[in-house]
């Protein structure tokens, strides 16, 4: 459950935090480097990271960082990057866009050689501009097509899917693999949500000259789904994009679909099983897919590859994963931060120009997840070849490894 | 489809009407609008899903939430309201230390609990499984749900006819006249906010099936109760119950035909006219002007 | 608050502590190369901005506001709007945005003339929910949930200011602001202001209107979050939704009650803390969350009134040993001055009042001479006070006329009743608790004192001249009544006795032509009512109508020159003293009688 804050900004989180944290919390200007790491020469690597420690995303967001952990790991048994140990200085920016202008600031005073994060849609949008002017290589787990424009941010490099490959490719599942001609969106009315809704309406006019039959938009915080099913009832819809930053938000539109047997396929873009599905029909479930990496499926014989199944287990072994391990795999930052290692490695430099330069040239690099390519202009990395479709049920499958792998849609 | 929209908002409604009737009943002694009411519902909420409390029969969980509810309602009241009320009772410190206190609950629980949702089942033999009765499309428990706000509404009415309110009129009339008369403010404000908080306590189990119980779910709560306790008056029951129903059904239709964006403008219009035609609240239950 | 008696070497002194404070910050981006501290400078100084507007609607007119950061969204989209799309300059784009934000302010104030504080404040919440969703609804203006990007920096011609520059300009205007703020608060609007807060009747019997009052604060508040607004447009160079959150409104009511709500330095004390308590936490990591609510939770219940009270009543309680002790009193004889006009005269034909079942006015006919003391008595609960209050219209009856003078003022407000020369004291005093007795007295010349508010603000000569004079003849009336050596104490620390002196005294500052007084006499000695009783006689011989609620039949006789009989809310008998008290139904409704 965290996957869904990877576009979705989690509006209710980040309002509920409002009357306490966040409006105490001095709206990210308690913002602090723990741990951090001052001037010194520029010999050792320092890697900036942003993650919300305090507020309510806290304990959510954690499980996102256990890549990036684990990638430490990797690098510090190489012996470091260039020979020396990587220092890491954590921002907290409590999960909130609002405190990112000033996280930025603190960044560019450390100025480190690479930042990961931050997580979450406008967290992204929010810090990625404050950044834009500071030359400084970042890497967050944000879906805009925007990030991924090089010449608009030179310097942000996005390792996750966008959201016009994402609509594309639910598009497609639903207009082509399943012949679906009554398509209906369901978003949440958020950054995240109305840029996906965009997409997937302009995808589908574009190749399949086709109009989705019902759009139906929710505030974050509306307590019953039953009103926008319902539409969706009437207008006929039989397949649906279903994209939500909310957990809550998809229980409540599954039970309202439960209620009047109303069976749509439905794509969505979290695949993480929440204890709460137990209560639907299993026809329902069945017919729930999402977008994914095809790094992370798996399909008859074939199975995802030793490095993933083994990172797999490392996930499921560390403790920050708290049973979360979908989001945890899902996550930019191992590739990101193994990716990393790999270019100043072949670099020989620390020296952001030097390592933009390299980083420009990447191609078909083999992260976990997906291929990972970029040009000057084009910092949108994930193959299109690369995003694929899995299915919800296959969380209960022995090669899911734990319920973090999933098995691809039939025909995709 | 009409009436889905009057199911809807006779619901969820009641939910508002019951956060809103929590910050009634804590208003009355201490003039004090409870900002962590909100996270006060959420706890009760998460004890139910999360805690081994809810695996116990439902009307014993019940009790035993609103029981620990209310005790946390009452650790608030010493820490967060009597203190402040006792060095100024005209300051609004108490602004500040109710929503410390819902920081300090949120951070709490966002210590316990992931922010994965969870759900809770009903109470046997209701269920959330729809029937469709001439037309009107319902669930058991959410006849529950209105019943009990319904009854809640009435065992307050009581609660005001009694010794109990009459001293508790004494006390919001003027404070230092009550302690004169030989009440005790202090102890009926504890009562209150023990009051309170189990009422909270219940809005959390109520709410907990229909909305999930999730950390983050206290906010929307407390707005929506904010919204009804405005709309109905402050301090009368039976209007923020009403005052619920109108809110909830403007939130239902407005889910149906409108654009998500015109929601919340539509609730607050909606809000804003009836409070300028009726500036205490639907039934007009003024607060009797002194001059 | 007083500044005017303050020497200039004082006035240097108290001024002393502000100018270094903005000159450390002016210096701060000198002083240290990184920037994280300029940005934080001047997001501290926006903050204080709005903190200082909002402070005028709560903090002095008692307006809770929870939907300022809306106002203040207002403000920066106006500003990125005209700038980014429309390519106007910040110092043409500021000024409509400040113009906009006020109009949304006064707005927002609209409910506020129907409805008390915390509805108010239910409704600013809504405003600003309702707000949020229109900022994304509106795409094609607002971008939607992306928001504005690339708004450019204020610029002289080609000169673009750069990030500490900005800085200085937000200062700039700090300071303009502040001493704005100052004036307005030290002066009769500020004190209208808090009559409105402390005493809504009060006010309106000084001549304050609320509703005006109350949209003036708001006002201010919409114009000063517009003009921040303004200016964290050009500071972030972006705005989206999500800066405009709930908490962001909220924020704005913790600075400043952590500050010190109705403190000048309140905002700017709260702002700071709230910049600096969580670097203190720093090394806390992961409980920071949890301490600062618990550190708030302490400073709040420690210091209700927030830091600048907190301090306030610590350095009074060091300079408590000094207060003078002249006598109240008894044996100083008042000047009474004379009044703004001829006496007036009351004409009341057919009055009647009831609430709910209680008829308190059954029918009321009566004529109060103008320049005599008239006198009305009756047992508790025979309409005495609803008469006063349908007199000076605080009450509106349900039938009848009443004539003030020639002038039939059936309808008119209680406001236009004080401006006519209209004077009230009530039975229980009606202060301003927490201002000196000096602005106590000086808010009862409200109605007649002539300067506006850009004469005020812009503090022109005639102004100044005109407020001396008041504080003269207000420090006259407290000499008067022997309170000379307490003007500059806190009303609220006055004894009962003298709170009532106070009252007196604010009501001749009015220089009334028709004074009513309720219940004068009540816990006052022997000595003390023979004092009341000289001074009655003196304001009526100075030229006012006197109109006496009174229980003190001894004081009544003395002082009446005829004395009206109320008995369940009916005129018993109208006479002179002699005949009405001695008249055997007036016996019998004292002393219950059988007939």
């Amino acid at each position: 459950m965290v996957t869904y804050r990877m576009d979705g900004m989690s509006r209710r989180g980040f309002l509920a935090g409002a009357a306490s944290a966040a409006a105490l919390g001095a709206l990210g200007l308690g913002t602090a480097a723990c741990g951090s790491s001052g001037g010194g020469g520029n010999t050792a690597a320092r890697i900036g990271w942003v993650e919300p420690k305090t507020g309510r995303l806290a304990a959510a967001y954690k499980p996102i960082y256990v890549g990036a952990r684990l990638a430490l790991e990797d690098i510090k048994v190489a012996g470091g990057l260039l020979g020396q140990a990587v220092q890491v200085a954590e921002q907290d920016d409590k999960g909130s866009p609002a405190s990112q202008p000033a996280v930025a600031q603190r960044l560019i005073r450390e100025n480190p050689t690479f930042v990961v994060g931050p997580t979450g849609s406008s967290q992204v949008l929010a810090s990625v501009t404050a950044l834009a002017r500071a030359n400084l290589i970042q890497s967050c787990w944000g879906g805009a097509e925007l990030l991924g424009d090089g010449d608009r941010f030179p310097h942000h490099y996005q390792l996750v899917y966008n959201t016009t490959q994402q609509a594309r490719v639910a598009a497609r599942f639903l207009h082509e693999v399943r012949g679906l001609r009554k398509i209906g969106i369901i978003v949440e009315n958020s950054e995240f949500g109305t840029s996906i809704r965009d997409a997937v309406v302009r995808t589908l006019r574009d190749d399949y000259s086709a109009k989705p039959v019902a759009v139906e938009v929710f505030e974050v915080d509306a307590s019953d789904m039953t009103p926008f099913v319902r539409n969706l009832e009437r207008a006929g819809v039989d397949g649906l994009g279903l994209f939500t930053g909310q957990p809550q938000a998809t229980i409540l539109i599954l039970r309202a679909m439960a209620a009047s047997d109303f069976h749509p396929v439905i794509v969505s873009h979290d695949l993480n099983y929440l204890d709460a599905l137990g209560e639907f029909p299993r026809p329902l479930l069945d017919g729930f897919f999402g977008t994914t990496y095809r790094g992370l499926t798996y399909a008859g014989d074939e199975q995802p590859p030793a490095e993933v199944r083994r990172l797999v287990e490392r996930i499921n072994a560390h403790p920050d994963t708290a049973g979360l391990g979908y989001s945890a795999v899902t996550s930019p930052y191992y590739d990101y931060v193994m990716l990393m290692a790999t270019v100043i490695g072949e670099t020989k430099s620390l020296d952001p120009a030097d390592l933009k330069a390299a980083l420009d040239k990447v191609d078909g690099y083999q992260g976990t997840r997906a291929k990972v390519s970029f040009t000057a202009k084009r910092h949108s990395g994930i193959a299109d070849e690369d995003i694929t479709i899995g299915t919800l049920m296959s969380a209960k499958d022995p090669e899911s490894l734990g319920g973090v792998l999933r098995r691809r849609a039939d025909g995709v | 489809m009409i009436t889905d929209i009057l199911v809807t908002g006779l619901v969820f409604g009641s939910l508002y009407g019951l956060v809103a009737m929590g910050f009634n009943v804590l208003y009355r002694p201490t003039n004090v609008v409870n900002f962590a009411q909100g996270e006060l519902i959420m706890i009760g909420a998460m004890l139910m899903a999360a805690t081994p409390i809810g695996g116990l029969p439902w009307g014993i969980a019940a009790v035993c939430v609103m029981a620990v509810v209310a005790v946390v309602a009452l650790a608030e009241e010493r820490v967060a309201v009597t203190p402040v009320l006792r060095r100024s009772s005209h300051a609004a410190g108490w602004v500040i230390t109710t929503l410390a206190f819902s920081l300090l609950l949120a951070e709490a629980a966002g210590r316990l609990w992931t922010d994965q949702p969870s759900t809770v089942a009903p109470p046997w033999p209701l269920s959330i499984n729809v029937n469709e009765v001439a037309g009107v499309r319902f669930s058991s428990y959410q006849i529950g749900v209105v019943a009990i706000a319904v009854a809640v509404v009435i065992l307050l009415g009581l609660l005001d006819r009694s010794r109990f309110g009459a001293a508790l009129r004494a006390v919001a009339a003027d404070r230092d006249g009550a302690r004169l008369r030989g009440i005790d403010p202090t102890m009926l404000t504890r009562r209150s906010f023990l009051l309170g908080g189990a009422l909270a306590g219940l809005t959390g189990v109520l709410a907990a099936p229909l909305l999930l119980a999730s950390v983050t779910m206290g906010l929307g709560l407390l707005i929506k109760g904010f919204a009804a306790l405005a709309v109905g008056g402050i301090g009368d029951n039976r209007g923020v119950l009403v005052a619920g129903w109108v809110l909830g059904t403007v939130e239902a239709a407005g889910a149906t035909y409108g654009s998500p964006g015109s929601q919340s403008v539509v609730l607050f219009v909606a809000m804003l006219l009836i409070l300028l035609i009726r500036p205490n609240g639907l039934r007009g239950l003024a607060v009797q002007r002194h001059v | 608050m007083s500044e005017v008696l303050g020497t200039r070497a004082g006035a240097v002194r108290r001024s002393a502590p502000w100018v270094a404070l903005v000159a450390a910050v002016a210096a701060l981006p000198l002083v240290s190369g990184d920037p994280t501290i300029t940005y934080l400078a001047t997001t501290a100084a926006i903050y204080v901005l709005v903190g200082m507007g909002l402070n005028i609607m709560f903090g002095y007119t008692g307006q809770v506001s929870l939907g300022q950061g809306a106002l203040v969204a207002v403000g920066a989209y106006a500003t990125g709007i005209l700038m980014a799309d429309h390519g106007w300059t910040f110092w043409a784009a500021a000024p409509v945005a400040v113009v906009i934000a006020t109009g949304a302010g006064t707005l927002m104030a609209l409910p506020a003339f129907r409805l008390s504080s915390w509805y108010i404040a239910l409704v600013t919440l809504g405003a600003a929910m309702a707000m949020r969703s229109l900022l994304v609804e509106f795409e094609g203006l607002t971008g939607g949930w992306s928001g504005l990007v690339g708004i450019p920096r204020p610029a002289f011609g080609s000169w673009e200011l750069g990030e500490r520059d900005v800085l200085w300009l937000a200062l700039a205007v700090n300071v303009v602001l502040f001493v704005m703020v100052r004036t307005i608060v030290d002066s009769r609007f500020g004190r209208g202001m808090m009559a409105v807060r402390d005493a809504p009747e009060m006010a309106r019997s000084v001549g304050v209107g609320p509703a005006r009052m109350k949209l003036f604060a708001f006002a201010c508040g919409g114009a000063t979050a517009g003009l921040g607004g303004a200016l964290l447009a050009v500071h972030h160079g972006l705005v989206t939704p999500d800066d405009f959150t709930l908490d962001f409104s909220i924020l704005f009511l913790l600075v400043v009650i952590i500050g010190g709500a109705a403190r000048l330095a309140g905002p700017i004390i709260g702002t700071l803390l709230f910049f600096a308590l969580p670097e203190l936490l720093t090394g806390l990591a992961e409980w920071r969350g949890l301490i600062y609510g618990a550190a708030l939770l302490v400073l709040m219940v420690y210091a209700p009134h927030g830091i600048a009270g907190a301090w306030e009543r610590l350095r009074a309680r060091h300079g408590a040993g000094d207060t003078s002790s002249d006598v109240p009193g008894t044996d100083v004889t008042i000047e009474v001055r004379p009044p703004r006009g001829e006496p007036l005269g009351v004409e009341l034909a057919g009055v009647r009042k009831s609430f709910g079942g209680v008829h308190a006015l059954r029918g009321i006919d009566l004529t109060i001479e103008p320049g005599t003391v008239h006198a009305i008595v009756g047992p508790n609960g025979s309409g005495k006070t609803t008469l006063l209050n349908v007199i000076t219209r605080l009450l509106q009856q349900d039938e009848g006329r009443v004539l003030l003078g020639t002038e039939d003022v059936s309808r008119a407000t209680a406001e236009r009743l004080a401006r006519r020369g209209v004077a009230r004291v009530f039975q229980t005093p009606r202060l301003l608790g927490a201002s000196s007795l000096r602005d106590n007295v000086l808010l009862g010349a409200y109605a007649r004192e002539r300067a506006n508010g850009p004469a005020t603000v812009l503090r022109l000569p005639w102004a100044r001249r005109e407020r001396a004079e008041l504080e003269r003849e207000a420090d006259g009336l407290l000499a008067g009544h022997g309170l000379a050596g307490r003007a500059d104490e806190e009303a609220a620390a006055l004894p009962h006795g003298e709170r009532r002196l106070l009252e007196v005294a604010r009501a001749l500052m009015a220089r009334p032509r028709l004074l009513l007084m309720d219940e004068p006499a009540a816990g006052l000695t022997p000595r003390e009512l023979e004092a009341l009783g000289r001074l009655i006689r003196a304001i009526r011989d100075a030229g006012t109508t006197v109109v006496l609620v009174e229980h003190h039949i001894e004081l009544v006789a003395s002082v009446a020159d005829v004395v009206t009989v109320l008995d369940q809310g009916e005129l018993v008998t109208s006479g002179s003293p002699e005949e009405a008290l001695g008249d055997a139904r007036v016996v019998e409704v004292y002393l219950g009688a059988p007939a």
